[in-house]
C-alpha cells in the first residue's frame, strides 16, 4: 500500500514538475530549468536534512584503504573500490570490515563495481589500460566470488551501469586525441547491454561532426562516482554541453526537460558548432584550467519534491568557497521553486559541527539508495573540522567517541549518510 | 657592532611584549543577507578611523568566521567586511582595557544586485587587503601603506605568511616560492631579486599566490607568485650608474640599464675596478644593481682572496622577445640573446716551493719566484630560441665565445735536494698571447604525442644535433737560462718561439625512442610494466693541429725551425654509444597519507671508439679502435609521508672510459722545460672507471621551519688508470712515464644538515658541512712501488639571523685539512690545515642609514711550519638621498688591519705545494650612486 502510494507521489511530482514549466506534454519544446547557481540557497544541514549519520570504517592493516573512490551500498554492504590499493573492499553497515578483493596490479588500472540488486550479487570490473584487456567477476555482497562467472571486457564494456532484469547501459568511447583524424562513424551516448550483446542504443551522434565533445570528452564520461542514478530501470542523464535530459529506460530515451546555465558557465553554441579543429584544440587548451565551464550535468534523480544533480567542470577547486564557481552539488525544489547548494549549507549541532560534503562529494557527487543519500569524508577531513569544532559539542555519539579517541588523520575514511527532510 | 645589535634587540623585544599586554580581539562571522549561506574567504580588516590605516586583517574561514587578534585599545577602529560582488559592511567600534574582547553578532552583507534593486548607494572608501580567489590568495597592494620608495619585497615582508630568508629564498607558510612572475612571465631571467628588489610598491596592482593542491597530497603545493601591475605600468626601465675613488688609486665604476614591456625585456650593463670585484656572469651585475642596494649580498664584492692586482672591466647585453604577449598553457614562443664581456688585467708576483718526496729518504725542493702579467679578454654570446606546442617543442641553443690571454712573466726556479744542496737553477722570461674561439649549435626536436603510448607503432621521440668547432691559436716565446751542478754542460740557454693553431670540430646527434616495448610487443604484453627505451649518441671529432718551433742561431742570427718539436697533426675519431634501457617503476601510495616509489633502471650500453693520427712527427701516427660495455643502472626509493617528511634514497653505477691522447701515446719533449720530460707509452691501454654513488636526503613536509639532510658517498674504482712511473734523475729532472695501474681508488663523502626556524619575523639558519675525500693512487717513483693516500677534509658551520630587512648576522667557521702520506717511501707524510672564522653583520638605521661590516680570521698551518694568521676586516655606511631615494652615498674602509695575504696551501699525491702571492690589501673609498628609474607611459 506504501508503495503504491509512493509510486502515485512520484509521478504527480513529476507530471507537477513539467506543468510547474507550463509546457504541454504534447509540445515540441522540452520545458526549461533555468539554473544559476550564484543565486543557490544556502542555510544549516538541518534545514534541509533530517539525519546525518557518521560511519567510521575499521582501520586495520589489512583494510586500510587509500579513499573511497567507487562507493557502492547494496542491501547488506558498503563496497568500496580504491584505486591507490587497486582493491574493493566490503564493509557492514556499522563499518565492520568483511572481506577484499585483489584486482590485478599491473598496468594502469580502470575499476567499476556495479550493484545487481534483483540477481543479489556485485559485478566488479577491471581493465588495464594499456593493454585494453579486461574482465568482469560476480561477488556476493559480502565479497566472496560466484565461481565459473568471470566474462570478459573491452575498454567499451569495462564500465556499465545495471538498469535491471540483466541489462546493463554502457556508453561509447570516442575520445579524440590532439592531432588524430575524426572518423565518419556514429556513436551513441548510451548503448543497451543484455548478456554482454547489444541489443540498443541511444543518443546517436557523429564523431566527425562532434569534435568538441569527442576532444573534451569522449561521450557521456562514467569515470567519476555513479554519475547515472538508476531507480526501478529507469534513469535521467543530460547530453553533455547542451544539458537537455532524457528520461531512458530499456525500451526508449524520451527528452524530459532542458536545464540552461548562465552563458559565462557555458561553451558558447558557435564554438561547438564551428567543429573545426583548430577552434576546438584551443577550447581544449582554454578549458584545461578553467573551473568554471560546465560540461556535464549528472546524478539527476528526483527525490521527494526535489530535483537532485551535480555539475561536471573540467577541474575542480580544492578549498571550500561561497562562490558561484564552487557549488557543484544541487537540489531544486520543484514545489518552492528553489534552488538549494549542498556546499553553502553550513554544519550545525545536529551533525556536531563535523563536516558533511568534502573532496569526494564535490568530484563524484552524492550516492543515492533506499531513501538515503551517501558520500565519504577522509579521516584528515574529519579530524582536522573536529579540532576546530570540538569546543561546541558536549557529547557525540558512541560511534563517533570512539573514532575520535582512537582513530588519526591516517585512519580509513568514514561513511556519511543523509536523509532528506520530508514535507 | 655588538652594543647596536644589544640596542636594537631591545628596541624589538620591548615592542613585542608591548603588543602583547594591550591589544584585544575581534570575532564574527559573515553571512549572504538573501541566499543565507555563510561567506568563505570574506576579507575581514580593521583600520584606525582617525587616518585608515590598516591594522590587521584575515578572511573569513570554511564556517565564515573571523577572528582578529592584536587590534589596539582605546582606539576608534572601524571593522570592514568585503567580498566580490556584495557591499561593503563597515562597523565601528573601540576596545578597551575594561573589554578587550568584542564578539560581532553575524553580519549580514548585501549583493551589489541587491543592493541596486533598493538604490542603496555602493561607496567603497577602504581596499580589501586580500581576498580568495579561486585557488589563488591575492594580496592588494594599495591596501598596505608603506614607505613611498617601498620595493615589491618589502610589500611582501608586510603581507602574512611571507618570508624573506637571509640566503634570498622567499617562501609562503613555509612553503618555497618556485617563481616569481610578473604578469604572468619571467621576469630577466630566473633571480627572482630582481623582480622583488626593484619593481616599486606603487606600480603594483596585486600579489597573487597560486596554489595548486595535489589532490591526494592535501599538506603539499606547487607555489609560484605573480606580481600583476596596474594598468599601463607593464612598461619602464630602472638602473645604475655609480662611480667610485679610493686611496692607493683605487676606482671603482658600474652602470646597468634595463627596460621592459609587454613583449620585450632588454638590459645592459658595464663594471670596472681595479679592487677585484668579478662578476662571473651578466645576471650577477644586475642583481648587484637593485635599487634595494648591496645589503649583505656577498656575491659581488672585492674579493681579498684572489691572487694578484686584478683590474677587470664587464660589459653585457641581454635581450628577450616574447612572440606570445599573453599567457597561453601548452604554448610556448620566445626568443632571448645574450652578450657578456668579460676583460681583466692581472699583476701576479707569486713566491712558493714545492716539496716532493721521491724514495725513503730523499726530498727535492723547488723555490720558486714569479711575476706575470695577463691580460684575459673572455667574450660569451648566448641565443636561445623556444617554441613548444601542445605535442611537440623545438629548441635551439647557440653560443658564441672568444677568449683571449695576453700574458708576460719571469720566472726563478731554484732546485734543492735532500744531502746534495742545490743542484739547479733556472730562470724563465716569457711572453704569450694566446687566443680561444668557440662556437656551438644545439638544435633539438621532441614529439610528445598524447595517446601515442597507445599506438601500435609509437612515434614519439627526442632527436638532438649538436656541432661544437674550436680554435685555438697561440704565439709566445721563452728565453730560458738553466744552471746545473752536476751535469755537463753546466749552462743551457734557449730562446724558443711558438706558434700554435689548432681547430676542433665535433658533431653530435643523440636520439631516444621511448616506444621500444610497445614497438617490439604491441601494447597487449604488459611485461610487467617494465618500459624500455632505445637511445644512441654519435659524435664525430676532428682536430687539426700545427705548431711551428724556431730557435735563435746565434750564428746565423735569425730564428731557425726545431725540426723535433715543429709538427702538424690531424686526429679524427668516432664516438658511437647505442643503449638500450629498461625501467621498473613501483609505486604505492595512499590518498591524504604517502606516496612510495621504487625504480629500477638499466642500461645496457655499449661505446665504440675509433681514433686515428697523423702526423708531421712520425712518432705520433697510431691509430686504434676499442670496443667496451659499459652499463649503467639505478636504484631509488622514495618515501614521502604527507604533512611530516619526504626521504630519497639512490644507489647508481656508472661506468666511463678514458681514451689515451697524443700526451700519453707520444708526447713532444721540450728541452726547454728543463725539469720536466714527458716520456710517451705507446701500448698505454684506456682508463676504465667503475663509481657506485650512494645518495640520501631528508627533508620535513611541515608547514613551518623545515629541517634538511643530504648525506652522500661515492666511490670510483679505477681499471688501467692512468699513472705516472717517475725517475727523478741526479740532476734533479723528472722524467715521466705513463702506465697503466691497478688498485686506483677515490671514495668521497658529503654530509650537509640544514635547518631554519622563524619566528614573528625574526629568521635563524643553521647549516653544518662536512666534506671527506681519500684519493688512493699507486705509482711508481724511482722504480718504487708507492701508493700515494691523500685524504682531505672539510667542515663549515653557518649560522644566519636576520630581523625583517632591518638586520643581518652570518657566522662561519670552517676547517681544511690535507694530509698526504707515501706507502712506499717509509710512510712520509705531508699535512697542512686551514682555519677560518668570518662574521658579517649588516644594519639599517632609520633615516635611510645602512651599515655592514666583516670580520674574517684565517690560520693556515703547513707541516711544521710556524702557523699564518690573517684577519681581514672590511666595513662600510652607506646614505641613501633624494625624494625617490634614487641617490646614495657610500664610504668604504677595506683591509683596515692591512694583513691580507695570499696563500695556497695544499698537498697532492708525493707533493706539497705552498705559495704566496701578491695582494689587494688596504685602501678606502668613497662612491656616489644613482638609480634612474620609471614605470609607466
Amino acid at each position: 500500500m506504501n508503495n503504491r502510494y509512493s509510486l502515485i507521489m512520484r509521478f504527480a511530482l513529476w507530471v507537477g514538475f513539467l506543468l510547474i514549466f507550463s509546457v504541454p506534454l504534447f509540445a515540441q519544446k522540452v520545458p526549461v530549468l533555468r539554473v544559476d547557481p550564484s543565486s543557490a540557497f544556502g542555510g544549516t544541514i538541518s534545514t534541509y536534512f533530517e539525519k546525518v549519520e557518521y560511519i567510521p570504517l575499521e582501520t586495520t592493516k589489512e583494510c586500510l584503504l587509500g579513499a573511497a573512490d567507487k562507493l557502492v551500498i547494496t542491501d547488506s554492504s558498503f563496497v568500496i573500490g580504491d584505486w591507490d590499493t587497486k582493491s574493493v573492499y566490503f564493509f557492514s553497515f556499522s563499518g565492520k570490515f568483511i572481506n577484499k578483493v585483489k584486482l590485478p596490479s599491473e598496468g594502469s588500472l580502470g575499476m567499476d563495481i556495479s550493484y545487481e540488486r534483483d540477481r543479489n550479487r556485485i559485478a566488479i570490473r577491471s581493465i588495464n589500460w594499456s593493454t585494453e584487456k579486461g574482465d568482469c567477476k560476480y561477488y556476493t555482497l559480502l565479497g566472496k566470488l560466484q565461481s565459473n562467472s568471470t566474462t570478459k571486457v573491452n575498454k567499451e564494456t569495462a564500465t556499465q551501469v545495471y538498469l535491471g532484469n540483466g541489462y546493463n547501459i554502457v556508453t561509447g568511447i570516442s575520445y579524440l586525441n590532439r592531432g588524430e583524424k575524426a572518423r565518419d562513424k556514429v556513436y551513441s551516448l548510451f548503448s543497451l547491454y543484455k548478456d554482454d550483446k547489444q541489443v540498443k542504443s541511444f543518443l546517436p551522434y557523429n564523431q566527425s561532426r562532434s569534435l568538441v565533445i569527442s576532444r573534451l570528452l569522449g561521450g557521456y564520461s562514467l569515470m567519476w562516482g555513479h554519475p547515472l542514478r538508476v531507480k526501478e530501470g529507469v534513469f535521467y542523464a543530460a547530453e553533455p554541453l547542451n544539458f537537455t535530459v532524457y528520461r531512458i529506460n530499456k525500451d526508449s530515451a524520451v527528452r524530459a526537460f532542458k536545464f540552461v546555465l548562465p552563458a559565462d558557465r557555458v561553451i558558447k553554441q558557435e564554438i561547438i558548432e564551428k567543429n573545426d579543429y583548430n577552434t576546438t584544440d584551443s577550447l581544449v587548451d582554454e578549458i584545461a584550467y578553467n573551473n568554471k565551464i560546465i560540461l556535464q550535468i549528472s546524478n539527476i534523480c528526483f527525490v521527494q519534491q526535489y530535483l537532485s544533480f551535480k555539475f561536471i567542470p573540467k577541474i575542480y577547486l580544492s578549498k571550500p568557497g561561497s562562490e558561484a564557481e564552487f557549488q557543484y552539488n544541487f537540489l531544486y525544489d520543484t514545489a518552492a521553486k528553489k534552488l538549494i547548494s549542498l556546499e553553502r549549507l553550513s554544519t550545525d549541532a545536529s551533525n556536531y559541527f563535523l563536516p558533511v560534503f568534502g573532496h569526494k562529494a564535490n568530484r563524484d557527487g552524492l550516492e543515492f539508495y533506499d531513501g538515503y543519500f551517501y558520500t565519504s569524508l577522509s579521516s584528515l577531513e574529519m579530524i582536522n573540522q573536529w579540532e576546530k569544532t570540538k569546543t561546541r559539542v558536549t557529547q557525540y555519539p558512541p560511534l563517533l567517541e570512539r573514532y575520535y579517541n582512537t582513530e588519526n588523520r591516517k585512519s580509513n575514511p568514514v561513511i556519511v549518510k543523509l536523509k532528506l527532510r520530508s514535507k | 657592532m655588538v652594543v647596536s645589535l644589544l640596542f636594537f634587540s631591545q628596541i624589538v623585544s620591548s615592542q613585542q611584549t608591548a603588543d602583547t599586554l594591550q591589544s584585544g580581539t575581534a570575532k564574527g562571522s559573515v553571512k549572504d543577507s538573501l541566499y543565507n549561506f555563510m561567506l568563505i574567504s570574506a576579507t575581514v580588516a580593521a583600520y584606525k578611523v582617525k587616518d585608515s590605516s590598516i591594522v590587521q586583517f584575515t578572511l573569513t574561514n570554511e564556517f565564515g568566521e573571523f577572528t582578529l587578534h592584536r587590534l589596539p585599545l582605546n582606539i576608534p577602529l572601524k571593522l570592514i567586511i568585503t567580498y566580490v560582488g556584495y557591499k561593503p559592511l563597515v562597523k565601528s567600534f573601540m576596545l578597551s582595557s575594561s573589554s578587550p574582547k568584542m564578539e560581532f553578532d553575524t553580519a549580514f552583507i548585501h549583493s551589489v544586485a541587491e543592493s541596486q534593486a533598493t538604490n542603496e548607494e555602493v561607496i567603497v572608501t577602504s581596499i580589501a587587503p586580500m581576498r580568495m580567489k579561486g585557488d589563488t590568495l591575492e594580496f592588494n597592494a594599495d591596501a598596505f601603506r608603506l614607505d613611498s620608495n617601498a620595493n615589491a619585497e618589502d610589500l611582501m615582508r608586510r603581507l602574512p605568511g611571507f618570508t624573506i630568508w637571509g640566503d634570498g629564498e622567499i617562501t609562503f607558510n613555509g612553503k618555497k616560492l618556485q617563481a616569481i612572475f610578473v604578469n604572468g612571465k619571467p621576469f630577466f631571467g630566473s633571480n627572482i631579486t630582481v623582480a622583488t628588489q626593484n619593481l616599486p610598491k606603487e606600480i603594483i596592482n596585486k600579489i597573487q599566490v597560486y596554489q595548486q593542491k595535489n589532490e591526494t597530497n592535501p599538506y603539499d603545493s606547487t607555489l609560484y607568485a605573480n606580481i600583476r601591475l596596474k594598468g599601463g605600468k607593464n612598461t619602464g626601465y630602472f638602473g645604475k650608474v655609480a662611480t667610485g675613488a679610493g686611496t692607493n688609486g683605487r676606482f671603482s665604476a658600474d652602470a646597468m640599464m634595463s627596460k621592459f614591456n609587454k613583449k620585450m625585456q632588454f638590459s645592459i650593463v658595464g663594471a670596472a675596478n681595479n679592487v677585484n670585484k668579478i662578476a662571473r656572469n651578466m645576471e650577477e651585475l644586475i642583481k648587484s644593481s637593485s635599487f634595494k642596494g648591496e645589503g649583505a649580498n656577498i656575491e659581488y664584492q672585492p674579493d681579498f682572496s684572489i691572487s694578484g692586482l686584478n683590474q677587470p672591466v664587464a660589459v653585457g647585453v641581454h635581450w628577450s622577445y616574447d612572440f606570445l604577449p599573453d599567457v597561453v598553457y601548452f604554448r610556448k614562443h620566445r626568443i632571448s640573446a645574450d652578450y657578456f664581456l668579460n676583460r681583466n688585467n692581472i699583476l701576479l708576483t707569486t713566491t712558493g716551493f714545492i716539496k716532493t718526496a721521491f724514495d725513503k729518504d730523499s726530498t727535492q725542493t723547488q723555490n720558486s719566484n714569479t711575476n706575470t702579467q695577463s691580460l684575459q679578454t673572455d667574450q660569451v654570446f648566448n641565443v636561445n630560441y623556444e617554441k613548444s606546442m601542445a605535442d611537440h617543442s623545438f629548441l635551439v641553443d647557440a653560443m658564441g665565445s672568444i677568449s683571449q690571454n695576453k700574458w708576460e712573466g719571469q720566472d726563478s726556479l731554484m732546485v734543492e735536494s735532500t744531502g746534495i744542496g742545490i743542484i739547479g737553477k733556472s730562470y724563465t722570461n716569457s711572453i704569450s698571447a694566446i687566443t680561444d674561439k668557440q662556437a656551438k649549435a644545439a638544435f633539438r626536436y621532441q614529439r610528445f604525442k598524447e595517446g601515442d603510448a597507445k599506438k601500435r607503432v609509437p612515434k614519439n621521440f627526442t632527436i638532438e644535433y649538436v656541432v661544437n668547432a674550436k680554435s685555438h691559436s697561440g704565439e709566445s716565446d721563452r728565453n730560458v737560462i738553466n744552471q746545473s751542478t752536476v751535469s755537463m754542460p753546466s749552462t743551457l740557454k734557449f730562446d724558443r718561439s711558438y706558434n700554435k693553431k689548432q681547430e676542433d670540430i665535433s658533431n653530435t646527434i643523440r636520439m631516444i625512442y621511448p616506444g621500444l616495448r610497445q614497438l617490439l610487443f604491441g601494447n597487449r604484453i604488459g611485461l610487467g610494466g617494465i618500459m624500455m627505451d632505445l637511445s644512441n649518441v654519435l659524435t664525430f671529432n676532428s682536430i687539426n693541429n700545427r705548431e711551428n718551433v724556431l730557435d735563435w742561431d746565434s750564428l746565423s742570427h735569425s730564428f731557425k725551425f726545431n725540426n723535433s718539436l715543429t709538427n702538424t697533426r690531424n686526429e679524427q675519431s668516432v664516438n658511437f654509444q647505442p643503449s638500450v634501457g629498461f625501467t621498473k617503476p613501483l609505486t604505492r601510495g595512499l590518498t591524504h597519507r604517502y606516496n612510495k616509489y621504487f625504480g629500477i633502471n638499466i642500461n645496457f650500453k655499449a661505446q665504440y671508439f675509433n681514433n686515428r693520427s697523423n702526423a708531421l712527427q712520425t712518432k705520433q701516427n697510431f691509430k686504434y679502435n676499442y670496443w667496451f660495455f659499459i652499463p649503467d643502472a639505478n636504484i631509488e626509493f622514495n618515501n614521502h609521508q604527507y604533512g611530516s617528511h619526504e626521504s630519497n634514497y639512490s644507489l647508481s653505477y656508472t661506468t666511463v672510459i678514458d681514451f689515451p691522447g697524443v700526451s700519453h701515446i707520444a708526447p713532444l719533449i721540450d728541452s726547454s722545460n728543463f725539469w720536466y720530460f714527458p716520456m710517451g707509452n705507446p701500448n698505454i691501454l684506456p682508463a676504465q672507471s667503475r663509481e657506485l654513488l650512494l645518495q640520501y636526503s631528508f627533508v620535513t613536509r611541515k608547514p613551518k621551519n623545515p629541517l634538511n639532510i643530504n648525506i652522500m658517498v661515492r666511490y670510483l674504482q679505477k681499471k688501467n688508470a692512468f699513472s705516472d712511473s717517475i725517475i727523478y734523475d741526479t740532476e734533479g729532472r723528472r722524467l715521466v712515464h705513463p702506465i697503466n695501474m691497478q688498485g686506483n681508488k677515490t671514495i668521497k663523502s658529503e654530509f650537509t644538515f640544514k635547518k631554519s626556524l622563524e619566528r614573528n619575523k625574526h629568521t635563524f639558519q643553521l647549516q653544518l658541512q662536512d666534506k671527506f675525500s681519500y684519493y688512493h693512487i699507486p705509482q711508481y717513483i724511482n722504480t718504487l712501488f708507492n701508493i700515494s693516500g691523500t685524504t682531505v677534509n672539510e667542515v663549515s658551520l653557518h649560522l644566519d639571523y636576520s630581523y625583517r630587512d632591518r638586520m643581518a648576522i652570518k657566522l662561519q667557521q670552517g676547517q681544511s685539512t690535507y694530509i698526504s702520506a707515501q706507502r712506499g717511501l717509509n710512510n712520509r707524510s705531508f699535512k697542512s690545515d686551514n682555519l677560518f672564522t668570518r662574521l658579517t653583520g649588516v644594519l639599517q638605521f632609520p633615516s635611510n642609514f645602512l651599515w655592514s661590516s666583516s670580520l674574517t680570521y684565517t690560520q693556515n698551518n703547513f707541516g711544521n711550519q710556524n702557523p699564518v694568521n690573517i684577519t681581514i676586516w672590511n666595513a662600510s655606511l652607506t646614505y641613501r638621498f633624494m625624494k625617490g631615494k634614487n641617490g646614495e652615498i657610500k664610504f668604504s674602509a677595506l683591509d683596515i688591519l692591512k694583513q691580507n695575504r695570499n696563500i695556497i696551501n695544499t698537498t697532492e699525491g708525493n707533493m706539497q705545494v705552498f705559495n704566496s702571492s701578491n695582494v689587494l690589501q688596504q685602501y678606502f673609498m668613497l662612491s656616489v650612486a644613482y638609480y634612474p628609474r620609471k614605470f609607466g607611459k
